[in-house]
């Protein structure tokens, strides 16, 4: 399993590189210089617009800026230099990438608990209530991210006021102290969170419900039964565990999303992580940034992935891996 | 108005006293006054809380590209003097870090005496930082965007550690504006990093070393910046405010939210649509204040018909620019008449906007050969129908709603438009320049104050050259455009550009549409707040203070 670990670790770097190079390419086919962002309504005289297009490398072809990163990337692991945000590209993730955390294990949180329990009850529902549940999840599910981030703060921050409409602290929490400033942090995160959390808590809701009852109607479900189990019983010792097998898979998948950040909802939240910085990157022809970013983000894709296929391996003893096993079955 | 407007001597006095008074009409700053009784006087102390779309770019104001970082970085950094608005519409300069200025004879020599002031950190400003700053804004190295205002000045001379002179090439009206145009920078803190490494280096530490009303306490990218008032500042007891926290919040509508709920103490750039329902809430007030500024609609002279002057101005006839501004900026605006907007210098308040007269504009355009087809009364000339593209930028919805109104009030006399789909900036830019349009809505921001003229309308200006982008070729704007570059004293200058207004204003390679106000949002407890700097809104922040209204 360790080799096999290995050579899915090894896989990440050329493919990493792959999507900085299409990512880049895609930036490229842009036409016109990126000063036009910077410069909006300003018109500026020729000499002063081509001493600036000159200074930042705006006048290079696009192939020798590209080799020039990969070459600072490859050679002195040095990610670039952030136009947008006036500081090396690694320290900028640095900064983004806590609050992406904070914000995305808060909501995976929420995706787990609310989505299991959902799936189960609805599952353990009769027919009538199973639909409910069910059209309500896929409502849920199909609202858009943005949509459910307004009306939740038109809601719950405007109308009533439980929690801030935006940003990850109050005015002037500094000077608190460190308990103070934890709840406050954890009441900004709440509503961004559940948004998060609850979105695509539905989709898992309905994995969780068609695992359970698919294994309800399995032989060793019935023999349990017969065996005289409590349904109860049944259903914690043998049912969740066969039906919880895809829950796995799903959370490695969400490594790279919660890490990556979520960036409609960092964005209507206001909040400071890794969806947001990528957000504003690509808007300001931040290449450096959007590069960096986007080694990140496929680093993480192989990782997840690589992390449920050893999470099913370790609770499915059906599942094997290595070199001869034939992968997963 | 400051009442501390200290007039340059020596032979410029005329000019400036010239450029105070230059007339521009119609151009009021400052709002409606807010409807909170009024305490008995300034207190000292508190926390303001300003919410913005955009954060500081960099803490370097000659690497920075957002106007917002520009609004900053002035709190931290102080100018040899400040361009205000003056008596009569006209412009002033006040006093910054220079205490008096005077011009030489010739008007090619301008010497700063300095006031005796600190930077945050204790060292006394001197004029060296004056000079290392000009050596700043000129390294090409550095690639400052404004460094055409640095053009004329060949030198800078340190003649003593409170007086500076500085040397022109020729004299000219806008060397004292030219001059004190960007903030001095402490030359002990930024000259320890070689120009060729400035666009690589973090900023952040050097700006806690400052001249202004504020220094930067912290920053978090994206999330917020607090400034702490700053005990030396020379206008002491100024500022008033113990801190100003800036609330970084990407959307313009959680910002409004958060100023109605009280959270934020001033937002600026509410949407007009906004306007009348944050105007309307408990504790706000809006403030409307006038900036160099215009939006247009381009017509590619290489388009037929398009190239035809007659044909351009039964167009602006037919585009009924009041209704714009009263349906799209909700009245915060007025009928721009021509290239040079009401807050910019050179503005010529006789110049009226051609009237809205469809008739007329039906009347050109069958003079011209123009007839309408019997099946739908579309224009059409020698079997060719008078349709065009008209084109916008992406992210600005006033010039999108104006795009949809303009395709109806053409389509009444005749002509159709096909509006299409906004474009991502890069791509408006290009194809713009490129020359591959029929019509577009777009606008232009004067930072300067002055309307570019020759870089948007001289035969020179044509793409890659310029930003002439409509492709208008006129001998007449050119020999009149020399004329204002060679003139040595304000009112030729003023002459020259008032003629090029009215050539272009006649030959209407623009159509131009409106001139918007920008609105802040302003809880009642902020007081003292004045918009009287062009371009910069949070420039009087040190006079602000908070009343106990809430």
């Amino acid at each position: 399993m360790g080799r096999y670990a290995l050579r899915r670790l090894a896989v990440a770097v050329p493919l990493a590189l792959a999507a900085a190079t299409l990512v880049f390419a895609l930036l490229e086919t842009a036409p016109g210089s990126p000063a036009d962002l910077w410069l909006g309504d300003r018109p500026l005289p020729p000499e002063v617009r081509a001493r600036l297009e000159h200074a930042y490398g705006f006048d290079r072809p696009a192939p020798e800026r590209y080799l020039r990163w990969l070459e600072a990337v490859c050679l002195h692991g040095e990610l670039g230099w952030s136009s947008l945000r006036s500081m090396p590209v690694s320290r900028a993730i640095g900064i983004a990438l806590p609050p992406t955390l904070l914000l995305g294990g808060a909501a995976l949180l929420i995706h787990l608990a609310l989505g299991l329990a959902l799936g189960m009850w609805s599952a353990s529902r009769r027919r009538r209530g199973r639909e409910a549940v069910s059209l309500a999840a896929v409502v849920l599910y199909a609202l858009p991210t943005f949509w459910l981030g307004l009306m939740a703060i038109l809601l719950l921050a405007v109308a009533v006021p439980l929690f801030p409409p935006s940003s990850m602290a109050s005015v002037g929490a500094e000077d608190w102290g460190t308990l103070r400033r934890a709840a406050d942090v954890a009441w900004h995160a709440a509503l961004p969170a559940i948004v998060l959390g609850a979105g695509s808590a539905a989709g898992l809701a309905r994995f969780v419900r068609s695992g359970v009852l698919e294994s309800m109607g399995q032989e060793f479900v019935r023999a349990a039964r017969a065996r005289g189990l409590a349904r109860r019983q049944v259903l914690r010792a043998h049912v969740l565990r066969t039906a919880l097998l895809p829950v796995v898979t799903l959370l490695g998948l969400s490594v790279p999303v919660l890490v990556s950040g979520s960036l409609v909802v960092e964005v209507v939240f206001a909040w400071p992580g890794m969806g947001r910085l990528t957000y504003d990157a690509i808007r300001a022809h931040d290449v450096p940034l959007v590069l960096g970013a986007t080694l990140l983000a496929t680093a993480l894709v192989v990782v997840g992935n690589l992390a449920a296929d050893l999470a099913t391996a370790a609770v499915d003893p059906r599942v094997r891996l290595g070199r001869g096993a034939g992968g997963r079955t | 108005m400051s009442a501390h407007v200290i007039r340059s001597r020596g032979a410029s006095g005329v000019v400036l006293a010239a450029l105070a008074l230059t007339a521009l009409a119609d151009c009021s700053t400052g709002g409606a006054p807010s409807p909170a009784p009024r305490p008995a006087g300034p207190v000292a102390g508190g926390t303001l809380v300003v919410g913005s779309p955009t954060d500081v770019d960099s803490w370097n104001e000659y690497l920075a590209r957002q106007s917002f970082s520009a609004k900053i970085l002035g709190l931290l950094y102080l100018r040899l003097a400040r361009e205000v608005d003056g008596p009569h519409g006209g412009r002033d300069f006040e006093p910054g870090l220079a205490e008096s200025w005077t011009f030489s004879a010739d008007g090619r020599e301008l010497t700063f005496r300095l006031r005796t002031a600190d930077w945050s950190d204790g060292t006394r400003v001197t004029a060296e930082d004056v000079r290392f700053s000009w050596r700043a804004q000129t390294s090409p190295e550095v690639a400052w965007a404004g460094a055409a205002a640095k053009a004329a000045i060949r030198d800078v001379e340190v003649v003593d550690p409170r007086t500076v002179r500085f040397w022109f090439d020729r004299p000219y009206p806008f060397a004292l504006a030219d001059a004190v145009d960007g903030g001095i920078l402490p030359e002990h803190v930024y000259g320890a990093v070689p120009f060729g490494e400035w666009r690589t280096h973090d900023w952040t530490q050097a700006a806690r070393v400052t001249s202004g009303p504020f220094v930067l306490e912290e920053h978090d990218p994206a999330a917020e910046i607090r400034l702490a008032r700053n005990p030396r500042y020379l206008a002491a007891p100024l500022p008033r405010l113990d801190r100003v926290v800036v609330r970084i919040v990407p959307d313009m509508g959680n910002l409004v939210t958060q100023t109605l709920s009280g959270a934020i103490d001033l937002v600026e750039g509410v949407p007009p649509r906004d306007a009348a329902r944050v105007a309307a809430a408990p504790g706000v007030a809006i403030r409307a204040f006038d900036f160099p500024n215009y939006d247009y609609v381009g017509w590619n002279e290489e388009r037929a018909p398009l190239g035809d002057a007659e044909i351009r101005r039964a167009l602006t006839l037919a585009i009924d620019r009041r209704a714009l501004v009263d349906e799209v900026l909700y009245g915060y605006g007025r009928v721009a008449a021509g290239p040079i907007p009401s807050a910019a210098w050179g503005f010529d308040a006789d110049l009226e906007p051609w009237p809205y007269d469809p008739e007329r504009a039906r009347a050109i355009l069958s003079a011209r050969g123009f007839r309408p087809r019997p099946s739908d009364g579309m224009l059409e000339r020698d079997g060719h129908p008078f349709s065009i593209t008209l084109a916008t930028n992406v992210g600005n919805e006033v010039r999108a709603a104006c795009a949809v109104k303009i395709q109806a009030q053409l389509r009444r006399v005749g002509v159709a438009v096909d509006v299409l789909p906004p474009m991502e900036m890069r791509a408006f830019v290009s194809r713009n320049m490129a020359g591959d349009f029929d019509a577009y809505v777009g606008g232009w921001t004067f930072t300067s104050g002055r309307a570019e003229l020759r870089t948007l309308f001289g035969s020179g200006s044509i793409p890659p050259d310029g930003f002439d982008v409509v492709r208008y070729r006129s001998a007449e704007v050119d020999a009149l455009l020399d004329r204002a570059d060679a003139a040595a004293d304000s009112g030729t200058l003023r002459d020259a550009v008032r003629a090029v207004a009215r050539r272009i204003h006649d030959d209407q390679p623009y159509t131009f549409l409106f001139e918007t106000r920008r609105l802040a949002a302003v809880r009642d407890r902020v007081r003292g707040l004045r918009f009287d700097v062009p371009g910069d809104s949070l420039a009087r922040l040190d006079e602000v203070w908070l009343a106990a209204v809430e």
